[in-house]
């Protein structure tokens, strides 16, 4: 029975339940899976450079808004279909990778991340005042004029599929990279920098590869997270506590594995979910965030490694053991 | 012999300290040549320069007659200049065989050939058994192997340990001995070696030479540099002689 | 005579920026880490200040008797609770801890307080002093004084005493200090409890001037990093001509671009030298920090 706790078998297992739920017609549920889903986007490809190289981004967020505004400018300005419109956004956000890795790269570890608020901040407040593009803090309203090529549906259920695709293109991009000479570059990059350059690697180079693709991944995410809410504003796509999120996320499930962010998506977004409509009611403002913080430093004070890694070597451990008793047995 | 890799003139220079002092030294193919000195005298610090890891703020490195100047460690690496740490670096949440592997992909085009050549290196230096183990999880002179294998695996025409023998004891010490000689002959290596241990430096070094305060003060073969009364003045002192064993 | 009031005011705001930022320095000086709580720290003083106003009617610059004592317990406890335990572990893990601690603090706040905002009504809260026809806030002229009689009263202390050589050997070579018998680890909470001590100071005296809201420290520890990585981290001299850089900026700007965009500026400033000169504009790095 151990033996199926394995993720090539619980993957699978875990898109079936996905595709069950979505049957269901509660519009609760679908709002779930359809965060959840995006969230195990948004966190591996968050992964892929915190994790990855252990440069900590606590300013996503600016990828996310990036896309998302480019995509939805587009389409309101110049008609132009979200499915060519968040491409337009990826490349927006390469771009942006590119101004700002190069210089932050050479920050060193709480520098980096500094940096990296800043210049989602700095984003935040620029679409707040750059009303003639952004309509400023009002935001941009996506007309619900139904049809696939608008990527506007009336059927929750479609994004859920829409969102399932997109974790699932990010996943399977962070898998290969992760078994590949990049993959490996990056964990000896992560491990001992000195060591990695002096075996021939260019830790730069990698870092910003990562930090390209973190980037791209990260601005489809928002396209595809606008055609759903309709509306994409400054404080909801630029949102620090966004950024917060997508790395609590990969933090709890295991920061730098495969798996980590997905199992951390799929644990803290519906409990955040939950959390936020039963208690925002009750008048208890941030409470999610306050959960937030303590679940972080609980993670990071008896669970550094995550959820993830803890488990499986608990699963491993006690496999060893129960095979040395079946020695001890048969002896 | 062909001089194969060669620095001329160096000079670094940390705030009021000197740390290298023109210093000038070659090292022929196949050669292993021995650096030593007393503590602080600037050994790491050419070390440092000679692998890219510094830049000199004078002075002149060359490759296989081509200047290297001013080229960072891992584009020394690809030329074929590789470097192991004093205390050792391993990637400690990798296995032996991913550690090993990183270095492999320098030279192998894909995953599979990496691989082989990963494992047919750790054959070589005996560290096979322990391919599936963490690097975290081996004992020192286990890591001081795999620091070794690991810089083999870049495929080297020049190997450069930074007291690769530091914090072994003596039979660990007689066991690294040989290894370290048959690279040489298996891998078509030079090798330029950092070593406080001075008996195992007379085993092995063809040429040593001798820095102190960051100039090279006696450059020989291991006996007529030992016996030097200059170099036993500055490890020992004036009272001392060698006492020939 | 315009520009001149600017500069003024930029100067006495410029004093209030450094006095915030000196426990940041400090505390990246000597332990090495960056604090992101600090702004919440700062908040934190504040509303217990505010407290003491409004339900004791005890005057912002009197509460510092409480203040001081009760935020240097405070200290010790975050520092135990928290900090100490994770010293040992990666960077990332101090930047996360750090991080979380501001969102647990700053949400705290919010969920029992409130969002909106409060403010400190005194008898000289709008009061200046005139100069010819230049106007000097009078609150704003203490907590400009305040920022020069702490940082004076730090560096005499660092520089006199026997605890203060000894975090300066700290932040020199932690080894080396040990080497010689310092207990590091009774240094880090005593400089933690001095760092905390010196930003609640500053949240009591610049309570008379701002209104406070759970989210003031985030707008606080913006300026904070400004200032500390401006002056260069861990670089005690540095903060106040740093400060008044910042804040104559600030105001300069103030003149004459929009408010909103205010962060904007102090971002670009701080990526701005981040980048170019990363050990501040003010001299070399204190303590050996990277």
């Amino acid at each position: 029975m151990r033996r199926f706790i394995q993720p090539k078998y619980l993957l699978p297992l875990g898109v079936i339940i996905i595709l069950l739920l979505s049957q269901v017609d509660d519009i609760t549920i679908h709002n779930i899976l359809i965060l959840t889903l995006l969230y195990i986007g948004l966190s591996s490809a968050w992964n892929l450079l915190s994790g990855y190289t252990g440069s900590l981004s606590l300013g996503h967020a600016a990828f996310f808004g990036v896309g998302a505004y480019t995509s939805t400018i587009l389409l309101i300005e110049f008609q132009v279909t979200p499915w060519i419109g968040m491409f337009v956004g990826a490349i927006m956000c390469v771009i942006l990778a590119l101004i700002i890795g190069l210089p932050s790269f050479r920050l060193k570890g709480p520098f980096f991340t500094l940096s990296s608020i800043a210049i989602a901040e700095i984003l935040r407040i620029v679409a707040i005042n750059w009303r003639e593009v952004t309509n400023g803090s009002m935001g941009l309203r996506i007309s619900f004029s139904e049809g696939p090529s608008n990527m506007v549906f009336s059927n929750s259920q479609t994004y859920i599929y829409l969102m399932l695709a997109y974790a699932f293109i990010v996943f399977i991009t962070v898998y290969f990279i992760d078994k590949s000479k990049m993959g490996l570059y990056l964990k000896a990059v992560r491990e001992e920098e000195d060591a990695a350059t002096s075996i021939g690697i260019n830790a730069n180079r990698y870092k910003m590869i990562s930090f390209i693709i973190s980037a791209l991944l990260t601005g489809i995410g928002g396209s595809l997270f606008v055609q759903f809410t309709l509306f994409a504003e400054p404080s909801s796509v630029f949102d620090i506590n966004l950024s917060i999120l997508i790395a609590l996320a990969a933090i709890l499930g295991g920061i730098g594995t495969l798996y980590g962010p997905v199992v951390g998506a799929i644990i803290i977004i519906p409990l955040s979910e939950i959390l936020k409509s039963s208690l925002g009611a009750s008048g208890f403002p941030g409470l999610h965030l306050v959960i937030y913080g303590v679940v972080l430093i609980v993670v990071i004070r008896w669970m550094p490694k995550g959820l993830y890694p803890t488990i499986s070597s608990l699963i491993k451990n006690r496999n060893k053991k129960s095979q040395k008793t079946k020695i001890i047995k048969e002896v | 012999m062909e001089i194969f890799f060669e620095a001329k003139n160096l000079n670094k220079r940390f705030g009021g300290l000197l740390a290298t002092n023109d210093v000038s030294i070659q090292l022929h193919k196949r050669e292993i040549l021995g650096v030593i000195g007393p503590n602080g005298a600037g050994k790491s610090t050419l070390f440092n320069l000679l692998s890219g890891a510094i830049k000199p703020d004078n002075g002149e490195i060359f490759f296989m007659g081509k200047s290297v100047n001013g080229l960072k460690d891992f584009e020394l690496c690809k030329l074929g200049i590789a470097r192991t740490f004093q205390i050792v670096k391993p990637f400690k949440e990798l296995t032996v065989l991913e550690n090993v592997m990183a270095a492999a992909y320098l030279t192998s085009i894909g995953k599979k050939e990496a691989k082989i050549y990963a494992l047919r290196t750790l054959e070589a230096m005996k560290l096979i058994n322990k391919k599936d183990e963490l690097a975290k999880n081996l004992s020192l002179p286990e890591q001081k192997r795999l620091e070794l294998t690991r810089a083999l695996a870049t495929r080297p025409k020049v190997l450069m340990l930074d007291e690769v023998l530091a914090g072994l004891n003596p039979s660990e010490v007689k066991e690294m001995i040989p290894i370290i000689s048959n690279i040489v002959k298996n891998y078509d290596v030079s090798i330029l070696i950092i070593e406080h241990v001075l008996y195992a430096l007379m085993n092995l070094a063809h040429r040593v030479i001798v820095i102190d305060q960051g100039a090279v003060i006696k450059e020989g073969t291991p006996t007529e540099v030992v016996n030097d009364p200059v170099v036993i003045k500055i490890y020992l002192g004036e009272d001392f002689e060698l006492v020939k064993s | 005579m315009d520009f001149l009031q600017v500069l003024i005011s930029g100067i006495l705001i410029g004093g209030i920026y450094a006095l915030v930022s000196l426990g940041l320095s400090l505390l990246f000086g000597v332990i090495k880490i960056v604090n992101f709580a600090h702004g919440e720290f700062l908040m934190l003083a504040m509303f217990f200040s505010y407290w003491l106003y409004s339900a004791f009617l005890i005057d912002p610059y009197v509460s510092l008797l409480f203040v001081i004592p009760v935020s240097a317990i405070f200290g010790a406890i975050i520092y135990k609770v928290f900090i100490k335990g994770v010293l040992h572990a990666s960077e990332m893990v101090h930047i996360l801890t750090t991080v979380a601690l501001s969102i647990v603090l700053q949400n705290l706040v919010l969920m029992f307080i409130g969002p909106n905002e409060r403010a400190v009504q005194t008898v000289y809260g709008s009061s200046s002093i005139m100069i010819g026809d230049l106007s000097i806030g009078v609150t704003k002229l203490l907590a400009f004084v305040a920022a020069i009689i702490v940082t004076g009263a730090l560096l005499i202390f660092l520089k006199k005493t026997f605890v203060g050589k000894a975090i300066m050997a700290v932040a020199q070579d932690k080894t080396a200090a040990q080497y010689v018998g310092i207990n590091v680890n009774k240094i880090y909470l005593i400089t933690f409890i001095i760092a905390t001590v010196c930003v609640s100071i500053a949240g009591t005296m610049i309570l008379p001037i701002y209104s406070i809201s759970p989210h003031i420290g985030s707008y606080f520890v913006l300026i904070a990093f400004v200032v500390v990585v401006t002056g260069g981290l861990g670089n005690i001299y540095g903060v106040i001509p740093a400060g008044l850089l910042i804040g104559i900026v600030e105001a300069v700007s103030g003149y004459y671009l929009p408010v909103s965009l205010k962060e904007v500026i102090y971002f670009s400033i701080f990526l701005l030298v981040l980048i170019v000169r990363p050990s501040g504009l003010f001299g070399k790095i204190k303590g050996g920090a990277h």
